[in-house]
């Protein structure tokens, strides 16, 4: 169905010339680049020697580095607790918010969540560092209530860049989850119970089942939101916060291992593909069952 | 002698492989109302938007008012669509949509202004002032029709092609719009080529109908033609109500056919090529058929013995639904100011008609078998 | 039992939002802090923090130079995403559906990676980092957004009020432009709107492919690794209000457009 335009069948060139400012900009920009960031990566690390091929930054990372593999793993594992931890707490406030609350409240309630995220990721580091500050916000309350005497040794941990990493992916696990349950018919609560389902039955068998999608969405992208984000471990983190971006961002800025540098970006590639792949794999969703989620949450 | 306005020749239209419409051939008078009728699917919306240029002939031409149309795009042809959804724009007031077309001729504000206001009053949105600045959402469903009808009118087309335009209207309004539309078409002298599925519809309100079946037109006249004289099974049992019964026939004389069902002989006037031997499904309208008791001698030439199945309450007639052997069925419609006996479910009576008033085809297995 | 439990889960909401909230609340209350330090202990109101801050000539500047970029990826997202909805939503061509997979490449890729092979890109064609290379970057991933946005709505238009316009006498391009582009308006609207929020929140791609300029987001970056002052409390807030103005507005667009 278009405007008239003549025989459907013969051959349209009109829809190629309308996509292609796309197809530009995906070849140039997108995987011009990639494949010579690939080739890059090949050359040793030296301004003046780009023409040789070689395999030392690759040797250089992998082996015998065990700066790396800790790092790698730290990395993971805060970006698993901070997933789990904002799943845990994201989730029943999502279906508080579907399926609770009255309806004429509901659009209140989300955009009352949404808000503080809307505003630059620094003002939230900022307010973080503030608070978990030594002497901060936390310590002031804390002092306060009696509670320590103290200062506080919560910034420059893995604990505080966790929390800085819960804190800013509240939108991308709160709203899958959100426009999932909204989703759910409440007659299906009703019948389950109706034919003998208590209230944990129902959330085992019916309401996480349902929302299977919608929770692996919101978890893989959390746990990307977490492997790219660079100034909370950076402002939050310290030696003991250290994530495996901060690698990338000094190999280029610091260290001046730009063909390194190159490595070192393309593995996070690799994990995050790996990442996606675990979490659709083990959810059992397509990637199209996905991409649904993301169109949505641009509708929400 | 009447100049045709719209002729279609040789019209077939194909969608891959499937064929919507058939090598059809019509001509379409000037002031004519004009209507397709057939059941859904059957290609009459395909021929009207290939008359309006929204899709393209396979093979066949098109000719509107003497030119050869088929490659000319919608906008620059002599026809307005009035379309199924209506398709009022959303973004634009009454005023607005009305105006639309007269603004893309690139004529004057001014002139506009006097047109559509003379034309808000011709549809009977008044007060003109109000209704103008009304945007289109706030519009009942009759207000939108009349809005659409006047947005094409108001370019003076030579010919309007109406697509179901009453479908989504509520029966009184159908009825009240189909009066209006007729009055219309009258006051604007423009041709009118109307595409239904309710066969009232088209008989109400047409000066000739062409119906049509699975990309077939099958037949084409007036509304009295096609009641009185369908040349096809699907014609006949299309238009009104009928029954439908079977029989072999046994011998034809002057055009009746007499035929064999179960015991008896049945009268019926032949439609189309029969033979001695030939299966004949024969129709008869159910207003045709009178009921007397089982013991009242039967006047008619065709009677049956039958009981009463089902007593529907139509409003202005009664249905008397009935069975007249192993589960084949016979319906009369008897309407309340024959007076008379009121009969009881399960009752035996006896159905009788007059032999002129059944038509007998040749069966061809278009139609199915009336059984409950 | 039932009943207790039913509280503490309200309670536990409520905490949540409160607590969503506070961060950013501590921020702003603390820019008018009449203190050096822009954490507690409280030592009197002021907002001469808000002078100083307007009397930045940094930030000042930052402000232009992320505006100036925001404003180019903003036009190319979404001119780009509308020519792209249409293609997508109006016609079937071949590959139509290997470029919808990969225009949701540079959603997921991290931006880092972006910043760092277009920045080995610009350095082996010797390329000058600056505006257009930051521009083109940023705009990769916000052309889908364009396209996603937009394309959402085309796909619910009624295709018979265009042939509507075509029968009343609209060519081609006048029917696009009478009916369909004002039906397209709100998701224009607020695909603008998002991408260039979207472009004016970015570091990870921008400081790599920006050369010598300063954005926002990198004079923000600067500040914070030397020596903070409730000033950077007052630029934080003074910049929340417009953000926030701007989310809001594109909800609101959303819902109040939305097709039945």
């Amino acid at each position: 169905m278009t405007l008239f335009r003549g025989d459907k069948r013969r051959l349209n060139t009109k829809p190629l010339f309308l996509a292609s400012p796309a197809v530009l900009i995906l070849l140039l920009l997108v995987f011009l680049p990639l494949v010579l960031l690939v080739l890059f990566s090949f050359h040793p690390d030296a301004p003046d020697k780009q023409d040789v091929w070689t395999l030392e930054n690759y040797k250089f990372v992998f082996i015998n580095n065990p700066l790396f593999y800790k790092v790698l793993f730290q990395t993971i594992l805060i970006s698993l607790y901070a997933v789990i931890i904002s799943l845990l707490i994201c989730f029943p406030v999502a279906y508080y918010v579907a399926k609770i609350a009255r309806e004429e409240n509901r659009l209140a309630l989300v955009l009352l969540i949404l808000v503080p995220n809307m505003v630059s990721g620094f003002m939230i580091i900022l307010s973080w560092l503030l608070f978990l500050a030594d002497y901060g916000v936390l310590y002031f309350i804390l002092k306060y209530l009696k509670l320590i005497e103290g200062p506080l040794h919560i910034l420059y941990t893995r604990g505080a860049v966790t929390i800085g990493l819960v804190y800013s992916s509240t939108l991308w696990m709160f709203i899958p989850l959100y426009a999932v349950l909204e989703s759910l018919d409440n007659s299906l609560i009703e019948a389950a119970a109706d034919l003998g389902a208590s209230n944990n039955r129902v959330l085992l068998r019916i309401i996480i089942p349902y929302s299977k999608t919608a929770i692996s969405t919101g978890c893989i992208l959390t746990f990307l939101q977490a492997l790219s984000s660079y100034i909370i471990p950076r402002f939050l983190g310290g030696k003991s916060g250290l994530m495996y971006i901060q690698l990338v961002f000094d190999a280029f800025y610091t260290s001046y291992n730009w063909n390194r540098g190159a490595v070192l970006g393309l593995f996070m590639v690799v994990i995050m593909v790996v990442i996606v792949f675990i979490g659709l794999k083990t959810s059992g969703t397509s990637i199209k069952e996905a991409m649904e989620a993301i169109k949505g949450k641009e509708g929400k | 002698m009447t100049k045709v306005i719209v002729k279609v020749e040789n019209l077939t239209k194909k969608f891959g492989s499937f064929t919507a419409v058939n090598d059809i051939n019509f001509g379409i008078l000037k002031n004519e109302f004009f209507s397709l009728l057939g059941p859904s699917g059957s290609g009459k919306t395909t021929i009207l938007r290939m008359i309006s240029g929204f899709e393209r002939t396979t093979i066949g031409n098109i000719y509107i008012d003497g030119e050869l149309a088929n490659n000319i795009p919608p906008y620059k042809r002599k026809t307005n669509l009035i379309f199924q959804n209506l398709a009022l724009f959303p973004v634009m007031n009454v005023y607005k949509n009305i105006a639309f077309g007269l603004e893309m001729r690139g004529i004057a504000q001014r002139i506009i202004k006097d047109k559509v206001y003379k034309y808000l009053e011709t549809i009977n949105l008044l007060p003109i002032e109000r209704y103008a600045r009304k945007s289109i959402n706030m519009l009942s469903g009759g207000e939108k029709q009349r809005v659409a009808i006047a947005r094409s009118l108001i370019l003076e087309p030579a010919v309007l092609l109406l697509d179901e335009p009453l479908a989504s209207l509520d029966l009184k309004l159908r009825e009240q719009m189909k009066i209006e539309l007729k009055m219309i078409q009258h006051r604007v002298k423009t041709t009118f080529i109307y595409v239904t599925h309710d066969q009232t519809e088209a008989m109400a309100m047409s000066n000739r109908i062409g119906v049509m079946n699975r990309g077939e037109l099958l037949q084409l006249g007036t509304p009295e033609e096609l009641y009185s004289k369908p040349n096809c099974e699907f014609v006949a049992k299309f238009i009104g109500n009928s029954n439908k019964m079977s029989g072999t026939v046994e011998s034809i004389i002057d055009g009746i056919v007499h035929y064999r069902f179960g015991d008896s002989i049945f009268y019926a006037r032949a439609q189309n090529d029969i033979k001695v031997g030939d299966t004949v499904n024969v129709y008869t309208r159910l207003e045709d058929i009178s009921i007397s008791r089982e013991t009242d001698i039967v006047k008619y030439k065709n009677s049956i013995k039958a009981w009463v199945r089902e007593i529907v309450f139509e409003g202005n007639a009664t249905r008397v639904i009935c069975d007249y052997g192993d589960n084949k069925r016979f319906d009369a419609l008897l309407f309340a100011k024959k007076g008379g006996r009121k009969y009881k479910i399960g009752e035996k009576i006896k159905l009788g008609w007059k032999m002129e008033d059944a038509k007998a085809f040749r069966g061809n297995g278009v139609v199915k078998d009336d059984s409950f | 039992m039932i009943k207790i439990g039913k509280i503490i889960y309200k309670i536990y909401v409520i905490i949540f939002h409160i607590f969503v909230w506070v961060p950013m609340l501590v921020v702003i209350l603390l820019s008018f802090n009449n203190s050096e330090s822009p954490t507690l202990p409280w030592l009197g109101f002021t907002t001469r923090w808000y002078s100083t801050a307007l009397q930045n000539n940094l930030f000042a500047d930052s402000l232009i130079v992320s505006l100036i970029i925001c404003f180019g990826v903003t036009s190319i997202s979404v001119i780009v995403g509308l020519l792209t909805a249409m293609a997508f939503v109006r016609y079937d061509f071949p590959g139509r559906n290997l470029l919808r997979i990969s225009q949701f490449i540079p959603v997921v890729l991290p931006g880092v990676v972006f910043g760092i092979s277009l920045l080995v890109l610009a350095y082996n064609f010797k390329i000058k980092t600056g505006y257009i290379l930051t521009i083109l970057a940023t705009s990769t991933w916000n052309v889908t957004y364009g396209t996603l946005i937009i394309a959402s709505r085309l796909e619910k238009f009624d295709y018979a009020i265009e042939e509507a316009a075509l029968d009343l006498g609209a060519n081609n391009i006048r029917a696009l432009w009478r009916v369909t582009i004002p039906f397209l308006a709100p998701a224009i609207i607020v695909a603008g709107l998002y991408t260039f929020i979207n472009s004016f929140n970015d570091f990870n791609t921008t400081i790599f492919v920006i050369g010598d300029h300063v954005t926002f987001p990198i004079f923000m970056f600067s500040n914070m690794r030397s020596t903070l002052t409730p000033e950077i409390n007052a630029i934080s807030a003074m910049l929340a209000l417009p953000l926030i103005l701007t989310g809001l507005i594109n909800t609101f667009i959303q819902r109040k457009t939305r097709v039945k």
